[in-house]
């Protein structure tokens, strides 16, 4: 598990992305030394990389699919083992690496960060965060008690998260292990990231090396049946239910981010009788967002299902269910459905439904 | 034959002979009374209103009360009967408190003899259509192994009685307006008069049992806070190898942050599991956190809502915010991003 809070700093350096223009590609205007920061820097930095990367947050882990020699897994896994010439020599390479993967013009310069860090256990950490310089405004009085606003140019990792990206790499355990997914987990926050779309794609692809984890569907089709499972446990009266289930197949189906948020979701949608159990079953097995993969799930959302004692099921595709099956709640929905009963079948079935 | 004056005379002059041991009696009781008020468990929650404070009956009171009362008036030995020469009172808050403090004064035999010569419950059962508001008299006689009473026989003992009144502060007010100034005074005869005060002592006795109840839901919520607090400082210890100092505890803002949380829906036991499921952190939590929250047991229970159900735990939150962020840090968990 990453723990930032725990975590000691051993070496910080930075240098300056300059971005590509028209008549010069991306380069890097490297910085010769190990910055020395103070303890109130380093609690902003962990601030930073907490709030963006640590429980429940939009971060998500990543697979690391690029280990060749030129890759950033393969200059910075070793970091920790560097004397500082050979650091600084090596993170220069890491920010060459970053403004080669930055070949277009929309993507603006900044600094990057890298961090070179280990948790309790000794075991390594490396951060890179690419900050983006904005502006920001700032009030001030004079000795004469004017007061007036000032603009502040290039502040960098202020607390908005559309300007800097976070890449972590955090070592699993000490056993060797050629596989750099079995050493190092990935972890990705970037507020732009949409799987497949390009604005990102310089920073955790083709920078990073990282790439969307195998496992997605896998997590996609664990997340759901999970939710299913505690809408039909801890729901009794069957629309509500049914309710829950059209809005997950929605959300499964409808969303555009790409990403599974399980905190977002909980805040927006779970009502207090079903928090508990979101927090038990969900929240706690998905610390962070994952990449939606409906692979596995595809069927489940094509088709709505009512099922009955001694396995009787009731089964249609979603998008015609409500127009064609209706549980009769009353008399008057019976007399209804009798009077046109040359359109309609009424049929008995014991028990009461429990999924939809 | 000795007449009135002279009888009067006598009264004073034997009242005054006992006076020095009377006052000497009833110091001792007072002292005695708030010792083992203090040292018993049963009344470890009681707050005394009004100290006991002894009082002399005075001369005149005394003549009075001897010959021209028509309950002793005929009494060959009014001075040993009159068992109000001396008289200490205990102001308490709550009718339970006064049951608790009768009950210990009774079970104390080492220091004194006593006799309940009043009881409103008693008389109640006598009389059941009056109503009789007022405090629990007890008289406490001497004992001969008394080293105030070296040598006195059992007879000269019953001179030095001290009548001890326990008393809510409701039945003190009522006291203290109705009963000294008004039955003894002019009205006593004014039926009216009677009638009023005896509304307003039905109504102060009801009072006095809501505010019974009051005090028994109070503790009983107490007691769950108490037990939860233990708790949380138990599994500090056990568990983390934390002991936090008892002297500092927050005691309102640890009840504050209790009711905000509604502590009554979370069980101990879950939070001990979630302290094993995450021991290093919370053994940081506890060792890096400076502020003052972080001597406060109730950062275990906060650092339980935040793995549990942060989105709550920020919704709820009250005080300030870099406190809450500090320990989001400190467990790793992201506070969002603006």
């Amino acid at each position: 598990m990453l723990d930032i809070a725990n975590s000691t700093f051993h070496r910080i350096i930075t240098h300056k992305i300059l971005p590509k223009t028209n008549e010069l590609d991306a380069s890097v205007e490297e910085y010769e030394s190990i910055l020395s920061v103070e303890n109130e820097i380093i609690d902003i930095l962990k601030t930073r990389i907490n709030d963006a990367c640590g429980q429940e947050s939009k971060s998500f882990n990543l697979e690391i699919s690029d280990s060749t020699e030129k890759s950033f897994y393969n200059y910075s896994h070793n970091l920790r083992e560097l004397d500082d010439t050979n650091f600084i020599n090596r993170s220069k390479q890491i920010a060459w690496l970053l403004a080669e993967s930055q070949d277009s013009k929309r993507v603006p310069g900044g600094y990057l960060i890298i961090i070179d860090a280990s948790d309790v256990d000794n075991k390594k950490i490396i951060i890179t965060i690419k900050v983006e310089l904005h502006e920001a405004l700032i009030s001030t009085q004079d000795e004469n008690k004017n007061s007036k606003i000032e603009v502040i140019k290039n502040i960098f990792l202020s607390p908005s998260g559309k300007f800097y990206k976070i890449g972590i790499l955090f070592q699993k355990d000490k056993l060797q292990s050629k596989q750099p997914n079995d050493c190092f987990g990935s972890i990705l926050y970037d507020d732009q990231f949409r799987p497949g779309l390009q604005p990102a794609e310089y920073f955790y692809s083709k920078f990073l090396g990282f790439s969307i984890a195998n496992n997605d569907k896998l997590q996609t089709k664990d997340f759901y049946d999970r939710f299913i499972k505690i809408i039909e446990s801890n729901i009794t009266d069957y629309s509500q239910q049914r309710d829950l289930i059209v809005f997950l197949k929605g959300l499964f189906k409808l969303d555009k981010t790409g990403l599974i948020n399980p905190k977002e979701i909980g805040e927006k949608f779970i009502d207090e009788n079903l928090r508990k159990a979101y927090n038990n079953e969900i929240l706690s097995r998905f610390p962070r967002s994952f990449i939606k993969n409906n692979t596995l799930i595809n069927f489940d959302l094509k088709k709505r299902k009512l099922c009955f004692l001694d396995k009787v099921k009731i089964e249609a595709p979603e998008d015609v269910f409500e127009e064609n099956i209706s549980i009769i709640n009353s008399q008057e929905e019976l007399d209804a459905v009798w009077d046109d009963k040359n359109r309609y079948t009424i049929i008995k079935i014991k028990g009461l439904p429990n999924r939809s | 034959m000795e007449t009135q004056e002279q009888k009067e005379e006598q009264l004073i002059k034997d009242y005054n002979s006992l006076k020095p041991k009377l006052i000497e009696w009833a110091n001792f009781v007072d002292l005695t009374l708030q010792n083992i008020i203090y040292t018993n468990i049963e009344s470890a929650s009681i707050k005394i209103q009004i100290p006991p404070q002894y009082r002399l009956k005075s001369d005149e009171s005394l003549i009075g009360k001897a010959f021209y009362n028509n309950q002793f008036k005929n009494s060959s030995k009014p001075l040993k009967r009159i068992e109000d020469k001396v008289g200490t009172r205990i102001v308490l808050t709550s009718l339970r408190e006064v049951k608790i403090v009768k009950e210990i004064v009774l079970s104390n035999t080492e220091f004194w003899n006593v006799r309940i010569s009043r009881d409103p419950d008693k008389s109640f059962d006598k009389k059941p259509k009056e109503f009789d508001y007022t405090a629990i008299h007890l008289n406490l006689t001497p004992l001969g192994s008394s080293s105030i009473f070296k040598g006195f026989s059992n007879t000269d003992l019953e001179f030095y009685v001290c009548e001890l009144q326990i008393r809510t502060l409701l039945q003190h007010a009522f006291a203290e307006v109705a009963h000294d100034t008004i039955y003894k005074g002019a009205f006593s005869s004014n039926n009216q008069l009677v009638r009023l005060l005896s509304k307003a002592e039905a109504l102060m006795e009801v009072t006095d049992e809501y505010f019974c109840n009051a005090y028994e839901t109070m503790e009983k919520v107490e007691e769950y806070e108490k037990s939860f607090l233990n708790g949380l400082i138990k599994l500090a210890e056990s568990e983390l190898d934390f002991k936090f100092d008892k002297n500092s505890i927050d005691i309102p803002l640890t009840n504050d942050i209790f009711n905000i949380f509604e502590i009554r829906n979370i069980e101990i036991r879950e939070i001990e599991k979630n302290i094993q499921r995450n021991k290093s952190l919370l053994k940081s939590l506890l060792a890096n956190t400076k502020s003052y929250l972080g001597r406060q047991p109730i950062v275990i229970l906060i650092a339980y809502l935040v793995f549990f159900d942060s989105s709550e735990l920020k919704e709820k939150w009250h005080l300030e915010e870099n406190i809450l962020k500090e320990i989001f840090m400190r467990l790793n968990f992201s506070f969002g991003i603006g």
